[in-house]
């Protein structure tokens, strides 16, 4: 190729200087250093040329979607491709993305928590052991040490110094497999979508659709809590179970968990609260976002987004009030409280939370 | 060049034949680009995020009735472009319609601070490049997009734009003259950058 002739428009339309730019590799730089050396009286095109591929590259760049837009979008085309369905169009993006974590997730952790109860519960470990029709086999770990169980379908528990749990000697094939469980314990449950895994305590059930878990719970207690770290649990009481049999349609009526949020059940009012967990995690997961800690004059929108992924919990703000608020932050170690403190400082407003979800409010950016 | 439209091409017949690595591919190489051009014909999020997922949901679900001759970014482009069309035009009171006719500026609003930055760079001729390929009318801008960043030819150009490729030839003209009568300050600097470099 003779480039010693050639014009700005030229260069611009040549492939091989275009790739130079773009995407410089050894070969091509030594190339093109030679030639400026050769004809020098070309430099001034050259460069200027390759400023207005640079520029074009930088203005294009500005409005590329963030890596986890990119990541969710993928999600929900394979969704598609897979279910061989037409578009969806009105499940909103948010919807999508958890169904989607909750589908790949393998880490769950259920922490209950109990207070003293003082309502004697007709659900007891016992009592629930006892009116099983299933041959059961009881583990009671009386020892100060964790014990390590394996289940028939290939699930592992471990089992907390002070716990009990008892399972049926063979799943059904069938069958959900459910087990019972007082005290504390960590599950690693086998994938089976078919033979959906229940835990059994006291007035509340657990589904899992996950893989590993953890339950903690005493048999003299009716008040507690779930702990949801990551992966997707739904939680019901057991009254719901018996007024419909069909343990499957209560995945919808339960209360569903997702990462970072806890469920609050208090035995006298039969009522389970959504909460936020008290120290949110960053979502351990292949799909989730990474957290990003960098963010120079950025819309606080796309901030919000990030840690809306990165955690999984709901941020709710006016967007015409604080969409395009811009804001440079940088965080280190922060907790996801103290970052969200850090931006309304930023931005001026106010934050609180309802129902699981993060509020802000005030009067936005714009004056 | 070459060898990754020889890499493009064999990616296209191994995503033509159901093979989803191919299709990944295909996606990551493409996605950003594509969001970002319909940004610009478009400036709306969530719009753009749903039609850009729906061509490729498309393009997997039509895979063997492709051609094998034309590229991925040619299909792509083209059927981005109809569907925003279409959208703007269904939506027509809620988003203002481009006239294609009038050589409109982006429908892009900038931040104050933006333009505070700006003054303060007010000497930085790169910036003034960067503005200026900004303030291109629209049309002039994707012919740029489609020919300069994604090395596209006039044929399929023209296809994409429905025009006729002497429009393509002339608006990139148009916007090459507009980028090459920046001041001559520009050449000195360059210069200068260059040799200090």
């Amino acid at each position: 190729m003779n480039y010693s002739n050639f014009t700005i428009d030229e260069f611009l339309e040549d492939a091989y200087f275009k790739k130079w730019v773009y995407a410089p590799e050894q070969g091509s730089n030594q190339y093109w250093e030679k030639f400026l050396l050769l004809h020098p009286e070309k430099a001034e095109i050259v460069e200027h040329a390759r400023l207005v591929l640079l520029n074009i590259e930088a203005d294009i760049a500005n409005n590329y979607p963030e890596p986890q837009q990119i990541s969710r979008m993928w999600d929900q085309i394979k969704l598609d491709i897979h279910e061989n369905k037409k578009p969806v169009y009105s499940l909103s993006n948010r919807t999508i993305f958890i169904s989607s974590v909750a589908a790949a997730m393998a880490v769950i952790m259920l922490t209950w928590l109990f207070k003293p109860y003082d309502q004697q519960s007709k659900n007891t470990y016992q009592s629930l052991v006892t009116n099983s029709t299933k041959t059961l086999i009881e583990k009671d770990n009386t020892s100060s040490k964790t014990i390590k169980i394996n289940l028939p379908d290939n699930s592992q528990i471990v089992l907390k110094p002070n716990s009990k749990i008892s399972y049926p000697a063979e799943f059904n094939k069938e069958e959900a497999r459910e087990v019972y469980l007082s005290g504390e314990a960590f599950f690693n449950v086998s994938k089976n979508t078919k033979r959906p895994f229940y835990v059994y305590t006291n007035d509340l059930i657990t589904k899992v659709l996950g893989t590993s878990f953890n339950i903690k719970t005493y048999e003299n207690c009716s008040n507690l809590e779930v702990e949801v770290k990551t992966g997707k649990v739904s939680v019901f009481h057991r009254d719901e179970l018996q007024k419909d049999k069909k343990v499957k349609e209560l995945l919808t009526t339960g209360t569903i968990l997702t990462p970072n949020q806890k469920v609050k059940y208090t035995g006298e009012l039969k009522s389970l609260t959504k909460l936020i967990v008290d120290h949110p995690e960053v979502i351990v997961s292949s799909i989730s976002a990474a957290p990003i800690n960098e963010f120079i004059d950025k819309p606080v929108s796309s901030i919000f987004n990030n840690l809306q992924e990165a955690y999984g919990i709901d941020i709710e703000y006016n967007s015409k009030l604080y969409g395009d608020c811009l804001l440079t932050a940088s965080f280190s170690n922060e907790s996801l409280f103290e970052k969200i403190d850090l931006i309304c400082k930023g931005i001026e407003a106010k934050y609180h939370v309802e129902n699981a979800r993060i509020i802000i409010s005030g009067r936005g950016c714009h004056e | 060049m070459e060898s990754t439209a020889n890499n493009g091409q064999d990616n296209w017949h191994a995503f033509k034949q159901g093979d989803e690595n191919a299709f990944a591919k295909l996606y990551q190489s493409n996605v950003k680009v594509l969001y970002a051009y319909g940004f610009k014909l478009l400036p709306d999020r969530a719009v753009i995020e749903d039609l850009v997922q729906d061509i490729f949901i498309e393009l997997w679900q039509k895979r063997e009735t492709l051609s094998d001759v034309t590229s991925p970014q040619f299909y792509l482009f083209k059927i981005l472009r109809r569907r925003i069309f279409k959208s703007i035009a269904k939506n027509n009171n809620i988003f203002t319609p481009i006239d294609y006719d009038q050589e409109l500026h982006f429908p892009i609003a900038f931040p104050k601070e933006f333009y505070i930055i700006e003054e303060e760079n007010i000497q930085n001729q790169k910036a003034h490049l960067y503005n200026c390929i900004k303030n291109l009318p629209i049309r002039q801008y994707e012919v740029m997009i489609l020919r300069f960043y994604q090395d596209l030819s006039y044929t399929e150009i023209a296809k994409i734009l429905t025009i006729n490729e002497q429009s393509v030839r002339n608006l990139i003209q148009r916007a090459v003259l507009k980028l090459r009568q920046l001041s001559v300050h520009l050449f000195f600097s360059i210069i200068f950058i260059f040799f200090i470099k």
